[in-house]
């Protein structure tokens, strides 16, 4: 199959336009008393204006740490060995620290995992909202609590007024995980990464916020990363989507090619282990084995043991990506058939 | 609030009547002052006149409830020497000691604070190894000995520095450092491994990601955190830092409360005696208390009140 020709017979509309982020090649090393480790290996991210991109993979897949590389908020030990970030026209590894400083929060806004711990305890919910705004918009302290009443208005949190002078302890863990969303949109940023937003709340809660999500980022017109392990979410919020396993990304669809026609093999494990809710089953397909830890990373294929259809080809070698459309690719000896 | 202190002061006040019966007890147990007052061979009649001047021949048991009374009249008794109040004696000493003291803690505290943050910031590194080494050592000394050394070197070989007295700011100097190191080595350690315990928290990483620079980070993110099982231990050790200042204000000759106290003790002059004692409880209570208010105010999680989860 010509790989040209298919960009070519299918223009669509989101590669016309320009990334807001494109991520090539990046690769984060851990150094560990066992030596240097690298947990995040050549990975290529496309995020574009106004859409979300939802990235998925188990824990240890490499997602949370792709992101905190391309934030430059890695912890010590940590460091980006390779690779480009580009992020309106400037590559964000090449920036100094200031200039970073300048970006995040600013440009580019991160909300965590666990809202409860990622608040700091000894900080009224509004001082550290607005310290966002008094950081980047240098706003007088009033004008900073007015915006940040509206903003607390903005991601739901009813009593404004009373909430902005309480303590992270007086909040429950979906009105934190607002107010965090809060403090991450302050200034209004081109680009949200989410970092697993829903996966320490209740399911119930879980809905709310990723509708949250998606009701700001219309209204701000902004891109959004979301990162998950759960299919559910991005089903639920992605357009696109990329699929992480041990430290690559392995597939790269539209949220609707990727449930229709998983090409990976992983993929389709992924999907085929989601519960259902039109057929009840007995048991739920789980890929057989685990993901192997960063130490066990090969250069071949990295799903070659917990795969049932493998070849010679799948060992030594790094499995290039299969370009299948504009907007997909794999990266698989032998992927599954288009339908 | 109000009920909180109370309940505090009615449980200081029970502390303290245990602090004074057991001093009172252990001053009488230790032997009679009249020994100290005259010598052998004075006339019993004598001896017997001094003993009924000072209500020394009665019973324990009334003596002690003599002296509770008194206390709670706000009569703290005379001593046997220079028959002067034992307030006045005490009192006259406090601001030699409180300026010892003072100076002492104020210096210890901002710099066991400050070296103990830097050594976490840089942690591993020759900084950290060099700050922590040198706190150990400076608390692991005893503080006699350091005077001694200190002494040795500033005072007899460099003589930069008098050896004893209190005339001069610089007499105060080698006192104030003998203290201070130990004061603030043991801050100092206690401030690092608090530190290092809220770097590693989510929130500091979501206060850069926020884009705050790092002095930021540090003094509005991370040090509000790490203050507040810092000044619980600064809070305990203030009790120590009077039983410190007894030994060195002996070995400066600095003419303080905790030398009367010295001096008292060897004479067994038991108003002076049990002045001090009560003054040094009363000192660590209060110390206490003010601690607690002051982490309900650095920790918005603690509500004094008891009222809050």
């Amino acid at each position: 199959m010509s790989d040209s020709l298919k960009i070519k017979s299918d223009p669509s509309d989101e590669i016309a336009q320009t990334p807001l982020l494109e991520v090539r090649g990046l690769s984060v090393v851990f150094d560990t008393p066992d030596g240097p480790q690298e947990v995040v290996d050549q990975v290529d991210l496309k995020v574009c204006a106004g859409r979300t991109l939802g990235l998925v993979g188990e824990s240890g897949s490499g997602k949370s740490v792709t992101c905190l590389g391309v934030m430059r908020l890695l912890d010590t030990g940590g460091r980006v060995t390779s690779g480009e970030v580009m992020f309106e026209g400037r590559d964000l590894l090449k920036n100094t620290e200031e200039e970073m400083e300048a970006l995040r929060g600013c440009k580019i806004g991160m909300v965590f995992q666990d809202p409860m711990v990622s608040l700091n305890p000894v900080r009224t919910i509004g001082w550290q909202i607005s310290e966002s705004l008094r950081l980047h918009r240098n706003l007088s302290k009033a004008a900073a609590k007015h915006r940040t009443m509206e903003l607390l208005d903005l991601v739901g949190i009813p009593e404004p007024k009373t909430r902005y002078a309480e303590y992270p302890h007086q909040f429950s863990g979906g009105m934190s995980q607002r107010a965090m969303i809060a403090m991450a949109i302050a200034c209004q940023p081109k680009l949200l990464i989410a970092d697993e937003p829903t996966t320490a709340l209740d399911v119930t809660i879980q809905a709310q916020i990723l509708e949250l999500l998606s009701d700001l980022k219309k209204e701000l017109d902004m891109a959004l990363i979301l990162i998950t392990h759960d299919l559910g979410v991005i089903a639920e919020a992605a357009d696109d989507v990329a699929v992480m396993y041990a430290g690559r990304v392995v597939e790269e669809a539209s949220v609707l090619d990727l449930f229709d026609n998983p090409l990976h093999h992983y993929t389709l494990g992924l999907l085929n282990s989601l519960p259902r809710i039109d057929r009840s089953v007995d048991r739920l397909n789980a890929i057989e084995g685990t993901a192997p830890p960063p130490q066990d990373f090969v250069e071949g294929c990295r799903f070659e043991s917990r795969c049932g259809h493998c070849s010679d080809h799948c060992y030594g070698v790094r499995p290039s990506f299969n370009q299948v459309s504009a907007t997909r690719r794999v990266a698989c000896m032998h992927p599954r058939e288009m339908t | 609030m109000t009920r909180y202190i109370l309940i505090k002061i009615l449980r200081s006040v029970f502390t303290l009547w245990i602090v004074v019966s057991a001093v009172f007890l252990v001053l009488r147990a230790s032997g009679d002052p009249i020994y100290s007052v005259f010598s052998l061979g004075t006339p019993e009649a004598t001896l017997d006149v001094f003993r009924a001047k000072w209500g020394i021949d009665k019973s324990i048991f009334e003596q002690y409830l003599i002296y509770l009374n008194d206390i709670i009249h706000g009569d703290f008794g005379t001593s046997f020497f220079d028959g002067q109040p034992a307030w006045d004696l005490v009192v006259a000493r406090l601001p030699k000691t409180l300026l010892l003291g003072g100076t002492t803690f104020v210096i210890s505290v901002v710099a066991g604070v400050l070296l103990g943050a830097f050594a976490a910031l840089k942690r591993g590194t020759f900084w950290d190894r060099g700050i922590m080494t040198a706190a150990v050592a400076s608390f692991s000394m005893p503080s006699y000995f350091l005077a001694l050394m200190l002494i040795l070197f500033f005072s007899l070989e460099l003589r930069w520095l008098p050896t004893a007295g209190a005339e001069t700011w610089k007499h105060l100097i080698l006192p104030a450092t003998t203290l201070g190191l130990t004061l603030s080595g043991s801050i100092a350690r206690f401030t690092r491994s608090a530190m290092l315990e809220v770097l590693r928290k989510s929130y500091m990483r979501t206060a850069r990601a926020k884009g705050a620079p790092r002095w930021r980070q540090i003094a509005w993110h991370a040090l509000p955190n790490a203050a507040i099982p810092t000044v619980t231990v600064i809070g305990f050790q203030l009790g120590w830092l009077i039983g410190g200042s007894v030994v060195i204000e002996t070995v400066f000759a600095w003419p303080g409360a905790g030398r009367l106290f010295i001096t008292s003790v060897g004479v067994r002059d038991f108003a002076v005696v049990q002045l001090f004692i009560l003054m040094v409880a009363s000192t660590v209570i209060i110390a206490n208390l003010l601690v607690d208010i002051l982490y309900g105010y650095l920790d918005p999680r603690i509500s004094v009140t008891g009222d809050n989860k």
